[in-house]
């Protein structure tokens, strides 16, 4: 993961949803990616 | 994806939503395709095209008959919607086997059928023959929230070429040390920060009814055209690894010195 890229300010607004969504998709969906694509089949 | 409140991001709480704006929008977008592009897109053809298409143009009866459901994700999203709403049970319409895509695949794109479809009154969305204006006032907000899905790939590009930069070794040290490789991380890094930079601002623009639609389109074409750049240079990046397959990928590099 790489994480020195540039904050932008775009408040905590957004930053605290940010984190929660990038979260999970790491945690759930990044997992998942690898099939989705081969099998060409969106998970239900 | 429903339990988290993505999909009614820009919906009012009173249908279920959560009520934040295109800048949050986008911002979801990019993370989710950070993760999975195909993911993304299937997302943001639902939250943006259909849930957020109802919300702008649909009549009080509409969205309260049909955003609840689609924003908790019991109901799925269709992209049929042009100046009507079409449910998937109406008699008549069908949908093709989905298509077996270049990219993109986990996102099912299918044709819509409609033989005969008998559509209700109350299901036309918006005023009676001003479809196109319906399905073009949506088009800049779907080029904005549908440009997180270029930095998301752009994120993940140097999220995976980056450890790779430093594990893989040649001539006895990281690869990451050569000049090549640096201005491969150069470029990608400028461009992705760059498209963000331009992609937020024209979120926020959105946000105060300020958008234009050149700039909706500019900006989508700068952050897809240039992910296309990323990911090609991730590949050019991890080298043999970077053309093999994702499982076989993960394997090599975990077993590299």
């Amino acid at each position: 993961m790489f994480t020195c890229s540039m904050t932008f300010d775009l408040g905590e607004d957004i930053n605290v949803p940010r984190t929660m969504v990038h979260r999970w998709a790491q945690d759930r969906v990044k997992p998942m990616a690898g099939d989705i694509d081969r099998d060409n089949i969106f998970p239900q | 994806m429903g339990d988290l409140g993505l999909l009614g991001i820009t919906v009012e709480g009173y249908y279920g939503g959560i009520g934040m704006g295109y800048l949050a929008h986008v911002v979801a977008v990019e993370e989710i395709a950070r993760a999975s592009a195909s993911v993304s897109l299937s997302y943001g053809a639902h939250s943006n095209l259909c849930v957020n298409q109802i919300r702008l143009n649909g009549s009080e009866v509409q969205k309260e008959k049909y955003l609840p459901g689609l924003i908790s994700g019991q109901a799925a999203g269709s992209k049929g919607i042009t100046a009507f709403l079409i449910e998937k049970k109406m008699a008549g319409f069908s949908a093709s086997p989905h298509f077996d895509k270049l990219g993109m695949r986990g996102s099912n794109t299918a044709e819509s059928i409609f033989e005969d479809v008998e559509v209700p009154f109350d299901n036309v969305l918006g005023e009676e023959g001003k479809g196109v204006r319906v399905l073009m006032s949506g088009l800049d907000y779907e080029c904005v929230v549908l440009s997180g899905i270029g930095t998301g790939i752009m994120a993940t590009c140097l999220d995976e070429i980056m450890p790779h930069m430093i594990k893989r070794k040649q001539f006895g040290q990281s690869i990451g040390s050569f000049q090549l490789m640096q201005g491969k991380i150069a470029d990608m890094y400028t461009k992705m920060n760059s498209a963000r930079a331009y992609v937020y601002e024209v979120a926020k623009a959105c946000d105060r009814g300020e958008v234009t639609r050149q700039d909706a389109a500019a900006c989508v074409l700068y952050a897809s055209e240039e992910a296309m750049g990323a990911a090609h240079q991730a590949v050019q990046a991890m080298a043999g690894h970077g053309w093999r397959g994702v499982s076989e990928r993960c394997a090599g590099c975990a077993a590299l010195p």
